[in-house]
């Protein structure tokens, strides 16, 4: 059952979520195109510039348009993930949603696994999107007769001493500091769509403005898990300050803490909070 | 054995002054049609919601073919709400393949003969559909399931008298003949031909629970004139 719950969870949201990503694709396009403007090509390349044209002037206000959409699109996704949360559960559409012949594990599983999967694909999306725009402006500011060949060569070498600074402040190569990123770049957006799912359950628990109050409660979720966040990351760094010897092993050190410690309190909070959604729907549904 | 709904002790309070369903105790056979009837506010919606698992009963329990309500129940229970539950955007064709999914007992060949004696195209959208005829396919869904127990929730209310007549038609056609139905509403006088048994409600309390040839040999008096005289302001 759960195959199919996640089925048809992914039949009613694909359309929604591959327009985001279509229209993540076309301002990323024209993000791509503003670059070719002649500021751009000026900047360090050395190129002739005479004064801001109207071309400029549209390569300033697409790139302006583009950051103000990939937000859009980034909590975009978020809040369309956690508006048809609450509709299919809570809503006149949760009397078709809580009289299925289903756990409600796998209710709620299902909806996990398909808003987190979203969220990945979004966020790769957003990644790709970002790249895109770096190389296109990079290319639009390499020197007259520099190629990107003539940048890979230059950059070949100092990978290993990149390498060997992320061993000293990371206390890992680059390869594992990016793989620790994937990583947390694939937990992360399930875990934030577990504690949103919570905050609406919570909100279910009050008699009157329910969606209201799963917006005092996702506020109020952000404002613990920061304070816990800062507390305990008080308390790891003043640690790490008596044991490390230099600057870097400080930086480094309060970087991965600030990392695996944020990780470890968003899985926690997502395991609390899906423990949340599951009594909430089983023991105190209270449809209107 | 012969009972289908077991309800004992069923309470629903909201808070201390609010109590929807008030300590209910009801066995219901099988094959019967019983109209669940009640003044407004009188708990007939919150006790068809625990029926169904919608609502956590304050106290009690209700054992439907021997199961506790849960998973295995809500696959022999056909549920009618009264209002709208599907997506508006989806096509009907959509929502058969969902329920051709979730329920082993829905009969898709059924419900698109019912949809065709209707004219509706299962390509069509749910939202574009007249009210009515959304509470027609949500009607026809309910009804092509082979389900033990059909509840169904104000199935006439808010429609005109020749849609009443087609719902009524298509719930005494199409229900399985071993199964019971439970109809609330307070449209009286439309199903009293069609009931055997009436659930009498009021304030969340039980008030009657009888057969309808009872009442006409009792009291000599129709169900509708027995519950405009039992419920008189």
């Amino acid at each position: 059952m759960l195959g199919k719950l996640w089925k048809h969870e992914w039949k009613s949201t694909w359309r929604v979520c591959c327009m985001m990503l279509l229209g993540l694709a076309l301002i990323t396009l024209f993000g791509w195109i503003s670059f070719q403007a002649p500021l751009w090509q000026s900047a360090v390349s050395g190129r002739s510039y005479n004064g801001p044209s109207v071309w400029d002037l549209l390569s300033f206000g697409t790139l302006f348009m583009y950051i103000i959409m990939l937000v859009g699109i980034n909590y975009g996704v978020f809040i369309y993930m956690g508006v048809r949360f609450y509709k299919t559960m809570y809503t006149d559409e949760g009397y078709l949603t809580h009289t299925l012949p289903v756990s409600k594990h796998q209710i709620l599983v299902s909806k996990i696994l398909n808003s987190g999967l979203w969220s990945v694909l979004m966020e790769v999306g957003i990644f790709l999107s970002v790249m895109a725009l770096m190389f296109s402006m990079i290319g639009a500011m390499l020197p007259e007769g520099y190629t990107w060949a003539d940048v890979w060569r230059e950059i070949g070498p100092e990978m290993d001493f990149v390498d060997e600074m992320f061993l000293e402040i990371f206390g890992m190569r680059v390869s594992g500091y990016f793989g620790r990123m994937i990583v947390m770049g694939l937990i992360s957006p399930f875990c934030s769509m577990i504690i949103l799912f919570g905050a609406i359950s919570i909100g279910q628990l009050f008699t009157k403005h329910r969606v209201l109050m799963a917006i005092v409660s996702y506020v109020g979720i952000m404002i613990v898990t920061s304070t816990v966040t800062s507390i305990v990351q008080s308390a790891f760094s003043l640690g790490q300050m008596a044991s490390f010897v230099d600057d870097n092993q400080l930086v480094g050190g309060y970087v991965n803490t600030t990392i695996l410690l944020s990780l470890g309190i968003s899985i926690t909070e997502a395991v609390i909070l899906y423990f949340v959604c599951h009594y909430v729907t089983s023991k105190k549904l209270n449809m209107e | 054995m012969n009972e289908l709904v077991e309800i004992v002790g069923l309470t629903k309070a909201y808070d201390a002054k609010h109590v929807a369903v008030n300590n209910i105790t009801l066995t219901l056979p099988k094959g019967k049609i019983i109209g669940l009837l009640g003044p407004n506010g009188s708990g007939k919606t919150t006790l068809i919601k625990m029926l169904n698992g919608l609502l956590t009963p304050t106290q009690g329990s209700i054992m439907i073919n021997g199961r506790y309500v849960g998973v295995e129940s809500k696959a022999h229970v056909a549920y009618l709400p009264d209002r709208t539950y599907l997506s508006g955007g989806q096509k009907i064709r959509e929502i058969l393949d969902f329920f051709v999914d979730f329920y082993a007992d829905f009969s898709r060949d059924k419900a698109e003969e019912m949809l065709r004696s209707l004219n509706i195209d299962p390509e069509t959208k749910l939202k574009t559909l007249s009210k009515g005829n959304k509470e027609k396919v949500q009607l026809i869904l309910v009804m092509s399931r082979n389900a033990e127990l059909y509840v169904l929730d104000e199935p006439i209310a808010g429609v005109d008298p020749a849609a009443r007549d087609y719902i009524l038609r298509t719930i005494i056609n199409n229900y399985n003949p071993d199964a019971t139905v439970i109809i609330s509403t307070h449209l009286i006088g439309d199903i009293e031909q069609v009931l055997d048994e009436v659930i009498f409600m009021r304030y969340g309390h039980l008030v009657l629970y009888t057969s309808v040839d009872n009442i006409r040999e009792q009291h000599g008096k129709s169900v509708d004139a027995y519950f405009r005289e039992v419920f008189a302001c």
